[in-house]
């Protein structure tokens, strides 16, 4: 015996698979879809903040060792310091000849202003009112400048107390970096003991 | 037909799959390329400043190499310049195979301007040091240092103990004698008027003690500076630790007042020379002339008076213990305008009677050198007739200044008291006397300008 499929038959079958989908067929495939999306645009929001959190520490690394070192380059030629406040030091700077010259070192804790919240170098005193350039930014206000003075035998704690005895000079620093989708970044520095070399204590 | 038509359908989707694959790599590629070279550029960051660092201490290195052989060259040793390379009194030398590591190499080149230096040259060291990283710049640092001779009276009363005034009364401060550091120019005397602007702020009391006796000012008036080895000092009601910059009605500045005193207290040595004579009579010297004579002892009593002529250096052999120079009744040792007296001894020193009458304007003009090492020391008193002029160098002894006059100089001793209303002035002149003492840096200076280091680009092309 023998069957036949009608042609008809075929023909409907094949124009029913071709029609569209069913909703269980759009609900699952819209389902995994919004799962893989979501997924994927996690990874990309994750890079993202990743990357941008590696971009501002690679600045903030970046800036604190140009500030540093342009600091601990008039450091070590101070012969003599001024301490103004714990965020302000002025330095005397041997020149040519027997001349000397200042400059300031400071951190700005106003909120506005082309300096506000950095670590700054002015030549002259505190007061001078000459420009200011700009080594560090988006400090934190916990910045502080430390004095040390000479070790010696048998003394434990080496803080200087006055200009006088201070013979090292060191620099705490936090800068906080903060953008509206990636959170913040921040980092904690603490300096080298920068040598005045060119200061006279009392030994 | 029907199979046809469903292949391609599949191929349309997997084309799809394969662009959306490939553009999310890409981007995936772009995100790690960032990432790979902002960790090179820190990378690279981290690398120079360590280079630079490198270049720092090495440039540092080799000026300690020059600084070490001018020291040796001032002991007299004579392979001091061994090595270097010289013409006249110029000396270079290269230092070169330091290893930092990861095929980065480092050399330092030192020049010198001045290889004979006399007591009052101030010779410069000039270093250049390059950190050769393998693909990279190189990291190039350039440093000046002027050197100049340490002195032995950087300070006015220097103790390795302690250091007391009994008087109520007495005051230090300073003057400076020769401003111009130049010998030939005649020398300033001490005027305690302010309107002259010769009396000065830096009159320095210091002990190497740590005991909280270190410095018993009590009723003395400090117009200069304190320091301590780590105790405060002990000032009485009516003293005072001031200066030009004190706030009114501070007694204790404490900017004034520091704890971090710390000094090397150097055996001294008497000369060889010197013609031996048994005694001494009422003059010693030629005028105009420089001489040296040994003793063992000097004693003068009654009215009798020994008179300096010329430079005068007098070795006082007497042992530690005995007495080596003692002065009673009205005796007095003159030393006219012009001349001056040294005395090197080991014996104990009492000058008193009508005392030390120095008719010069600079206190070098009486230096006492106190040359004892025993565990017991020596004892040195010292009188002044009208103003006391002097240095005293012995710190093994313990000094005792008696008068209520004037006393300009410098003293250097294991203990000073100072008995009487003593006006102490200390000579800031003194800071460089230097004799042929070692060398220390008087200025360290880097240069970082290319016009700064213009100025020394000569002296290091070629080699």
């Amino acid at each position: 015996m023998t069957t036949s499929i009608p042609h008809t038959k075929i023909r409907d079958s094949k124009l029913a698979r071709t029609t569209g989908f069913s909703l269980v067929e759009v609900m699952v495939a819209a389902g995994l879809s919004t799962l893989m999306l979501t997924a994927i645009l996690g990874a990309f929001n994750f890079i993202g903040r990743s990357g941008f959190r590696a971009s501002s520490y690679s600045q903030i690394e970046a800036q604190i060792r140009r500030g540093l070192d342009t600091f601990s380059n008039d450091a070590r030629m101070a012969n003599d310091i001024q301490w103004n406040s714990a965020q302000s030091i002025t330095l005397s700077l041997p020149t040519a000849g027997n001349g000397s010259s200042d400059v300031t070192y400071a951190y700005d804790a106003s909120t506005t202003g082309a300096t506000a919240q950095s670590f700054y170098q002015m030549s002259g005193s505190p007061g001078s009112g000459n420009a200011k350039r700009v080594l560090i930014r988006d400090l934190d206000p916990t910045f502080s400048f430390a004095r040390f003075k000479l070790e010696q035998n048998g003394v434990t704690n080496n803080s200087a107390v006055n200009d006088l005895e201070t013979k090292l000079i060191q620099i705490n620093l936090k800068i906080v970096q903060s953008a509206l989708t990636a959170g913040q970044s921040s980092q904690s520095s603490k300096s080298a003991r920068y040598l005045l070399r060119n200061k006279r204590v009392s030994n | 037909m029907f199979s046809g038509s469903h292949t391609s359908c599949f191929q349309s989707r997997r084309g799809a799959v394969l662009i959306v694959a490939m553009l999310i790599s890409a981007v995936i590629a772009l995100m790690l390329g960032s990432y790979l070279s902002l960790n090179l550029t820190s990378t690279r960051l981290a690398f120079r400043s360590f280079q630079n660092h490198a270049a720092v201490n090495l440039v540092e290195a080799g000026a300690e190499e020059a600084l070490w052989s001018f020291n040796r060259d001032n002991q007299g040793q004579a392979d001091a310049w061994t090595g270097w390379s010289t013409s006249g009194s110029e000396a270079w030398k290269k230092f070169s195979g330091f290893d930092f590591t990861q095929n980065t190499t480092g050399w330092v080149k030192v020049y010198v301007s001045n290889t004979q230096p006399s007591s009052n040259d101030s010779p410069k060291i000039v270093a250049l040091s390059s950190v050769n990283p393998p693909n990279s710049a190189p990291a190039t640092r350039m440093m000046e240092i002027t050197l100049r001779r340490r002195s032995y009276f950087a300070n006015g009363l220097i103790a390795k103990d302690t250091i007391t005034f009994n008087g109520n009364n007495a005051t230090v401060d300073s003057w400076n004698s020769d401003p111009d550091n130049d010998p030939n120019t005649a020398p300033i005397d001490y005027d305690p008027d302010p309107s002259h602007g010769i009396r000065k702020d830096g009159g320095t009391v210091a002990s190497l003690s740590v005991q909280n006796t270190a410095v018993l000012l009590n009723q003395a008036d400090i117009w200069g500076y304190v320091y301590t080895g780590g105790a405060q000092p002990q000032v009485g009601n009516q003293g005072s630790i001031r200066g030009a910059s004190t706030p009114a009605g501070v007694k204790i500045d404490p900017d004034r007042v520091a704890t971090d005193f710390n000094a090397e207290f150097i055996p001294i040595t008497s000369p060889l020379g010197g013609t031996t004579i048994p005694f001494i009579g009422s003059v010693l010297g030629v005028a105009g002339t420089t001489t040296s004579w040994r003793c063992s002892s000097l004693s003068l009593s009654g009215n009798s008076t020994l008179t300096i002529l010329g430079d005068v250096t007098l070795v006082l052999t007497a042992p530690s213990g005995s007495s080596a120079l003692s002065m009673a009744g009205n005796a007095q040792i003159i030393i006219p305008s012009g001349s001056s007296l040294t005395i090197y001894t080991e014996g104990d020193v009492n000058i008193a009677g009508k005392g030390l009458t120095n008719n010069n304007t600079q206190s070098v003009s009486f230096q006492l050198w106190g040359t004892n090492q025993s565990v017991a020391g020596q004892s040195i008193q010292v009188a002044g007739n009208g103003a006391l002029r002097g240095i005293v160098y012995a710190p093994n002894s313990n000094v005792k200044i008696n008068g209520n006059g004037d006393v300009m100089g410098s003293v250097v001793a294991n203990t000073i008291t100072l008995v009487g209303n003593a006006a102490f002035h200390y000579d800031e002149a003194l800071a460089n006397f230097g004799g042929n003492a070692s060398f220390g840096v008087d200025k360290w200076r880097e240069l970082t300008t290319p016009a700064q280091k213009a100025t020394y680009d000569n002296k290091f092309s070629g080699w």
